[in-house]
């Protein structure tokens, strides 16, 4: 159970995460401070997930490899995360315990977006959600989300037009 | 190929390399010192960070020109010497006690950060902390447990001890 307290600015459309609770079950807890550790990172990755990292592809090739245009969350990016565990130990894994690591990437994006809607009223459906996203459609303003960004996209569609009307 | 003369961990090293290399290179291959890692190796991510003159720097985007006669410490000269052989600097306990490193790649880079940081603020607070590391970027731990760490090593007083 993931939940996420989530601001959202009117004025710039950046959507902030305040504050994250995760409760995950994991099986027996062998060593709780790795354990949480996990957790936190997983959530610190799937918020990065939801709201941080678009990969722009032209031509099949990553145009923003860098970490300059790749944002992923720093430490002054990211909200307090508070991890409690439900323990049911797993009759399969050594010593009741399951797999961890991959777990809380699932959960942060649908909890955001969910704390998205509950601010703004708009069901959004698309991760990441970028700034301009969100500025898209709370003005109405069609053709300036992130998607627009992309501009092997654009470029496709302007020659296929000039070709046409030529 | 000129031959560059600096200070690394207390000790005077001399190379005769290209003057253009760059700093990490030099430290991780003509010096053995493999504790700083290069991440992205254009000054974003932090992991390959040294002292320089006190000074916390990318070690990618230094050319080692502008090293000489200057003064570094890697992760390597962070532990102390002691006579019953090398011991952790408290730094590094803290980071170990409280899970501050996962995989290990940001952690060199983290941890000269941290002793940077509680040089110029003894006693952080969690936004000093956040804005001290924000040039150092990590994907395992979500940085929780490394601001525990810090925190825990501002309460034991960890400021001096590195080798300079």
């Amino acid at each position: 159970v993931y939940v996420a307290e989530v601001a959202v600015d009117t004025l710039t459309y950046i959507a902030e995460v305040k504050d994250f609770y995760a409760l995950q079950e994991v099986g027996k807890v062998i060593h709780p401070v790795l354990a949480k550790g996990q957790i936190e990172g997983g959530v610190a990755q799937g918020i990065g997930y939801a709201l941080y990292e678009k990969c722009v592809y032209v031509d099949g090739l990553m145009r923003n490899n860098q970490m300059t245009n790749y944002i992923m969350p720093t430490s002054a990016d990211l909200p307090p995360i508070h991890v409690e565990f439900e323990e049911t130990p797993s009759v399969h894994g050594p010593g009741g315990a399951k797999g961890i690591g991959e777990l809380p990437m699932d959960g942060p994006a649908p909890a955001i977006l969910n704390a998205i809607e509950h601010a703004t009223g708009i069901a959004f459906t698309e991760i990441p959600l970028l700034p301009e996203d969100i500025f898209e459609r709370m003005t109405g303003t069609a053709g300036s989300g992130s998607e627009e960004l992309d501009a092997g996209i654009d470029l496709d569609t302007r020659t296929e037009t000039t070709e046409v009307s030529a | 190929m000129s031959q560059v003369k600096f200070t690394v961990n207390g000790s005077e090293r001399s190379v005769e390399v290209p003057p253009m290399k760059r700093l990490l290179d030099v430290l991780r291959e003509d010096l053995h010192l493999t504790g700083a890692k290069e991440g992205c190796g254009e000054g974003e991510c932090g992991s390959c960070s040294v002292l320089m003159n006190g000074e916390l720097v990318n070690s990618c985007l230094v050319p080692v020109l502008q090293a000489e006669g200057a003064s570094i410490t890697t992760i390597e000269g962070v532990a102390h010497l002691a006579a019953d052989g090398e011991r952790l600097h408290p730094i590094q306990q803290c980071f170990l006690e409280k899970g501050g490193a996962q995989c290990g790649i940001c952690t060199p880079g983290m941890i000269l950060a941290t002793h940077h940081l509680l040089g110029k603020y003894p006693r952080p607070t969690l936004e000093q902390i956040q804005e001290g590391l924000a040039g150092n970027l990590c994907r395992c731990t979500g940085y929780m447990r490394i601001f525990d760490a810090v925190q825990q090593a501002a309460a034991e007083h960890v400021t001096d001890g590195v080798a300079k």
